[in-house]
């Protein structure tokens, strides 16, 4: 198990505050957040290429903040996969082991097995210059995981992957995971690839950790509105309450919660219902005419203008047009209401923009 | 399909004047060789004192750029990665060859030499570093060690840290990387940079004719033995070695462009 207690550290003008962070034996942590938001750096951190100003990394009990990178047994795999060029994908896999100065039948053992799991037994002896970028991942994995590491670190290893190339390695990376039993912690800034990988994930921003859970438990209950935004919840909006009832502008959300006073409110887009037929009982109903619609993939997304402007995502099945005036309905239980004191400078919000 | 060029005045222009340094070295060696000839040119190629210079040239400037690895490795490479007190002032100093005559240099060695551990040295091991070729060797590798640890800055500096950070993770010490990674992925800079280095300790003159002084025989490397002979009136000498000066720039310059052609040193 890594623990990371109170970590701060600076590089140049850039610094990690406050890290408090857990990955369990076993678990597959992802951690998001947007670009320079010091996710590289934690992983460098982690992995000792950088010494903590203060704060201590564990594991399993043992406190390594202050070792070398070479004495920690944490593995590294940057983005562009830093596959050493002048050495053949056997010799780059080899290569952690011979530093092990493990004898010399026990490194051509470990490195046939992990050839054969990570199915590389056609590109065993080309050199790194003429592999795919799958391959080299794959490389880059088999180097890392040949000397069993107590935590794997990877640094947006998708990245250079094409979309369809990345679902499915995803996959892979996530089978290999279990297989080898091992702790892998998994920085990418898109939460769809987190979301394929991770059992948990950590959502950083200006080098803090802002929240951990899980992708569901996140997305239902975004901590603030930088969480709400990153999580693409497209409907927050600034109002006042007095614990049941949020006021946004001239309209009424009827919402149990903890605060008074400031609030923000935020609203899920694929939360939102449709109302079929005009039906139009029931709280939280407002009406308005559909001023843009996009179709996307896998669902449609419409912009409602009515006297409380919504984002709502439906499905790719119904047909709709712009200018066609619909009741939407936002449930209670999927709103989401933050003390506004937890959105520090957060701007007016209302009404928003599309 | 290759990129279709563009035409016009400019890049005529720019294309012309180009040519005009390549003209300008062929007037050069052309306006020698009409002095002289061909014929005499080929006959002083004839001469052992030729082939014997070469030869001093040759092996002073190989030994004054093996000394100047030795350090200029470690040192550019420290210099490239490592933060310790002076280091702005060390990156200083590797460049100031390029700006101060190595004329300097040599009126230095001139006042260190007669002192501690030179004195000490030529006392107790009959070595004495003066007007010979140790004295040659002394000038080429103080004017080549800070050159030839600029180049290997270079050369380290283009490698990411990225693969270092990675091998140490791997469990590799530092020094196990630095052989098995740094070096091997730095070999066509550190190989053209060495090129380079030679050539250098190959021309040197200035350095010399202050410390070590003309001694036909024992000192006269070739760009030395041109201003001895130029002194003399042998333009035959003089035209024959100048040319061979220029097929070994070239040589240098060429394998350096062929080598390091990924490595963008220079």
């Amino acid at each position: 198990m890594i623990e990371i207690e109170n970590l701060n550290g600076s590089i140049g003008e850039f610094h990690l505050r406050d890290i408090n962070l857990k990955v369990n034996e076993g678990e597959y942590l992802g951690i998001l957040g947007p670009t320079g938001s010091g996710k590289t750096v934690l992983i460098e951190y982690i992995a000792g290429i950088y010494r903590p100003d203060t704060g201590t990394i564990r594991v399993d009990g043992e406190d390594i903040t202050h070792l070398y990178p070479e004495e920690r047994n944490i593995g590294y795999v940057p983005q562009d996969y830093a596959l050493f060029p002048n050495l053949t994908v056997e010799q780059n896999i080899a290569y952690g082991l011979k530093a092990r100065k493990m004898p010399a039948n026990q490194v051509n053992e470990s490195v046939s097995k992990m050839i054969s799991i990570l199915k590389m037994e056609n590109i065993r002896h080309r050199m790194p210059l003429n592999l795919s970028g799958g391959e080299k991942q794959r490389v880059a994995l088999g180097r890392a995981l040949a000397t069993k590491p107590k935590l794997l670190l990877l640094d947006e290893p998708l990245s250079a992957l094409d979309e369809n190339l990345r679902t499915e390695t995803a996959r892979e990376l996530r089978q290999i995971q279990r297989g080898v039993k091992g702790a892998f912690v998994h920085v990418c800034h898109n939460f769809e690839e987190a979301s394929d990988v991770s059992d948990r994930i950590a959502i950083m921003n200006g080098g803090r950790i802002i929240q951990t859970g899980t992708l569901k438990g996140i997305m239902a209950n975004p901590k603030n509105e930088f969480i709400a935004r990153f999580m693409k919840s497209q409907n927050i909006f600034q109002g006042e309450t007095d614990g049941s009832v949020i006021k946004i502008g001239e309209n009424l959300l009827v919402k149990k919660n903890p605060f008074k006073g400031n609030v923000i409110a935020v609203i899920r887009p694929e939360n939102i219902r449709i109302m079929e037929n005009g039906v139009n009982r029931g709280e939280n109903l407002f009406q308005g005419d559909i001023e843009r619609y996009m179709v996307k993939p896998y669902f449609t997304e419409l912009a409602v203008n009515g006297s409380l402007p919504l984002i709502v995502h439906t499905t790719n099945k119904k047909k709709y047009r712009k200018g066609d005036r619909i009741w939407v309905q936002t449930p209670a239980e999927h709103i989401v209401a933050l003390e506004k004191s937890s959105c520090p400078g957060a701007p007016s919000l209302y009404p928003p923009k599309y | 399909m290759g990129q279709k060029r563009r035409g016009g005045w400019w890049p005529a222009l720019c294309i012309g004047l180009t040519g005009t340094i390549l003209l300008i070295y062929v007037l050069l060696a052309a306006s020698n060789w009409i002095y002289l000839g061909w014929h005499d040119t080929l006959y002083f190629f004839s001469k052992s004192r030729m082939w014997e210079r070469l030869w001093l040239t040759v092996w002073t400037a190989t030994v004054s750029t093996c000394l100047s690895l030795v350090i200029g490795i470690p040192a550019g490479y420290a210099l490239s990665r490592f933060k310790f007190p002076c280091r702005y002032l060390f990156a200083s100093i590797i460049d100031l060859p390029i700006v101060v005559s190595p004329a300097v240099v040599g009126a230095f060695l001139f006042g260190i030499t007669t002192r501690f551990p030179f004195d000490w040295v030529s006392e107790h091991y009959d070595i004495y570093i003066g007007r010979n070729v140790y004295g040659v060797l002394l000038v080429q590798f103080t004017v080549t060690v800070a050159f030839c640890t600029r180049l290997m800055k270079a050369s380290f500096d283009m490698i990411p840290t990225r693969f270092e950070a990675v091998s140490n993770t791997l469990g590799a010490s530092p020094f196990r990387t630095f052989f098995k990674v740094v070096l091997p992925m730095a070999k066509n800079g550190i190989i053209a940079s060495m090129i380079v280095v030679w050539a250098r300790a190959a021309a040197e003159w200035e350095g010399l004719m202050l410390f070590v002084g003309a001694t036909e025989g024992k000192t006269d490397i070739m760009p030395f033995a041109i201003y001895l002979d130029w002194n003399g009136g042998m333009m035959g000498w003089v035209t024959s070695m100048s040319i061979v000066c220029m097929l070994m720039a070239v040589s240098a310059i060429s394998a350096m462009k062929i080598i390091g052609g990924k490595s963008n040193v220079w």
